[in-house]
């Protein structure tokens, strides 16, 4: 009877031991804690890569990634602050960058990125002279600064700056800018959201947006506009949904946002609209002759033809899902076709500014540069920048500057050299549903479809998650 | 017979417990439990020590008998 007794409290205790540890693992008290997903079986907390058009085969605890971007999510416990991941990479294929991201905006599908490879800057790096600290690289072709600090303060040519996910604080002013005589009104429909910038000096900031509704989704349709200079936001304004909250497919009446600013400083505005798909805007009325459109821009389906735009876009990417909108419309001299639906057509290496024709619109236009309506509205006031379309000879380039911290070589086996990369990302305002974040691997320029046998191969993905402890948590409520 | 009739009724008894909590912690966090352990896994267990129980118990009725 005693040894019942005996047995009876052993296993009650490994039960309570059990509950406390999973109670541990819940609450994370110490407020760190790390999750790994190592291909070889699943994770809870890491979900697999996604979509499986992109990726290869899971072998020997490794996954190929063969198509730009995939996707997976992190489980998270509870609320952590900070996310740093840990990817362990074979990249045989030397493609130029490996980016790694997290939701923050669903409505527009915005990641915050960050680098985990650079083989442009890596390579440089070899041949340059380098200076880095903090996590701040500078490279010069030649060396004239002894400190990152004093190009910064020194350094005003910025057509011989490159940056990499490095906010490089110019200033940057028109020299010959003329104000417009009239007003302009951009009367091509386009669809969701969209970020341009424009330019003024002793003018006001007015403009005037007329936007429909097309209720295709169940959500409702907010609209915010936010204004922003020197990437700081300075103003922003919204419109409720046209209260249709539903899928009905009836396209809501017309309405208006006007705004006029005064008394603001001479330079480049950056002007984002945030919201979904369903919204239009049919028209956008304006005092202002700058309007440049940020590397995509989606003009709605309104039976407009012979569409005429322009770009600085070194690669240019083309996409529908109209078929009455499928056609072959030219870049300059090229020509691009759109043949099928759903599938994007790119072309690359494209010099200066290039004109585009198109015959149709409901067409979505993506590139790394600006498109606008007419050639004497182009304004790109972004620094060039070290990604995959970036030609050294080419550019003048003599200094780049970015925020990067360079893989390190971990396993060698043979000829197969595999990379630890890290990315460390602020997870608070970043998007969450369901107790989960959505993460992105970015490898720009690499494509699933294209018969090139390219790809990056992944050992291990490890996020490290921190956040406030029990303590803290509790000294707050109190 | 008669003990390990008993060790099995008390493993029946703290795994019907365990069950019991890993639901309910399940119910209030959802994930709690799931991501550490299959509770298809325990529930089986549970079920073919409830058989043990059971039988255990049938033959000791039939050997007393």
């Amino acid at each position: 009877m005693k040894n019942i007794i005996k047995i009876r409290i052993a296993l009650w205790l490994i039960l309570f031991f059990v509950i406390g540890w999973l109670a541990y693992m819940a609450v994370v008290p110490g407020g760190k804690i790390s999750y790994v997903y190592d291909f070889k079986q699943g994770s809870y907390f890491i979900s697999k890569l996604t979509p499986l058009e992109r990726v290869g085969e899971m072998q020997n605890g490794q996954q190929k990634i063969i198509g730009d971007p995939v996707y997976f999510n992190l489980r998270v416990p509870r609320k952590f602050d900070k996310a740093r991941l840990t990817m362990i990479y074979k990249n045989e294929s030397v493609l130029p960058i490996i980016e790694a991201g997290v939701l923050a905006d669903k409505t527009i599908w915005r990641y915050y990125l960050q680098p985990l490879e650079n083989n442009i800057i890596n390579k440089l790096s070899q041949s340059w002279d380098m200076t880095a600290g903090n996590g701040t690289v500078l490279l010069q072709r030649g060396k004239k600064y002894n400190s990152i600090n004093e190009f910064l303060d020194k350094e005003k040519n910025l057509s011989e700056i490159a940056v990499y996910n490095y906010d490089f604080k110019a200033e940057y002013l028109l020299a010959n800018y003329k104000s417009a005589e009239e007003k302009q009104i951009i009367g091509y429909s386009l669809r969701g959201p969209y970020q341009f910038y424009t330019y003024l000096k002793d003018e006001d900031l007015d403009f005037n947006f007329i936007f429909s509704d097309l209720n295709k989704n169940k959500d409702a349709d907010p609209i915010n506009l936010n204004i922003y200079y020197n990437n700081t936001l300075i103003d922003n304004y919204n419109l409720p949904d046209d209260g249709i909250v539903s899928d009905v497919g009836e396209v809501g009446k017309n309405r208006e946002l006007k705004f006029n600013l005064a008394n603001l400083p001479e330079g480049a505005y950056k002007i984002e609209l945030r919201a979904n798909d369903d919204i239009i805007t049919k028209s956008i009325a304006t005092g202002r002759n700058k309007m440049a459109f940020i590397n995509k821009i989606w003009l709605a389906d309104s039976g407009n033809k012979n569409i005429s735009l322009f770009t600085d876009s070194q690669t240019i990417n083309a996409q529908t899902a109209n078929p009455a909108s499928l056609q072959v419309f030219k870049i300059g001299s090229q020509e691009l076709g759109v043949s099928e639906t759903y599938k994007q057509f790119s072309i690359n290496n494209l010099d200066g500014v290039n004109e585009i024709k198109l015959s149709q619109d409901d067409i979505i236009l993506s590139g790394d540069g600006v498109f606008s309506f007419s050639q004497a509205g182009l304004i790109n006031p972004q620094l060039k920048k070290v990604d995959n379309n970036f030609n050294i000879d080419d550019s003048g380039v003599n200094y780049i500057i970015a925020s990067y911290i360079f893989p390190k070589k971990v396993i060698t086996v043979g000829s197969d050299v595999w990379h630890s990369a890290t990315a460390e990302f602020d997870l608070i305002g970043m998007y969450q549903e369901d107790n989960k974040y959505s993460f992105i691997i970015s490898i720009p320029g690499l494509k699933a479809d294209d018969d090139i046998n390219d790809y990056i191969e992944i050992g291990e993905i490890r996020i490290n998650l921190e956040g406030k402890t029990l303590f803290e948590k509790i000294k707050k409520i109190f | 017979m008669k003990n390990l009739y008993l060790i099995f009724k008390e493993l029946f008894y703290s795994l019907t417990g365990a069950l019991g909590c890993f639901v309910i912690m399940e119910i209030l966090r959802p994930g709690m439990v799931l991501a550490y352990i299959n509770i298809n896994w325990v529930l089986i267990f549970w079920l073919i020590i409830g058989i043990l129980v059971l039988t255990i118990n049938d033959i000791k009725i039939k050997i007393n008998n």
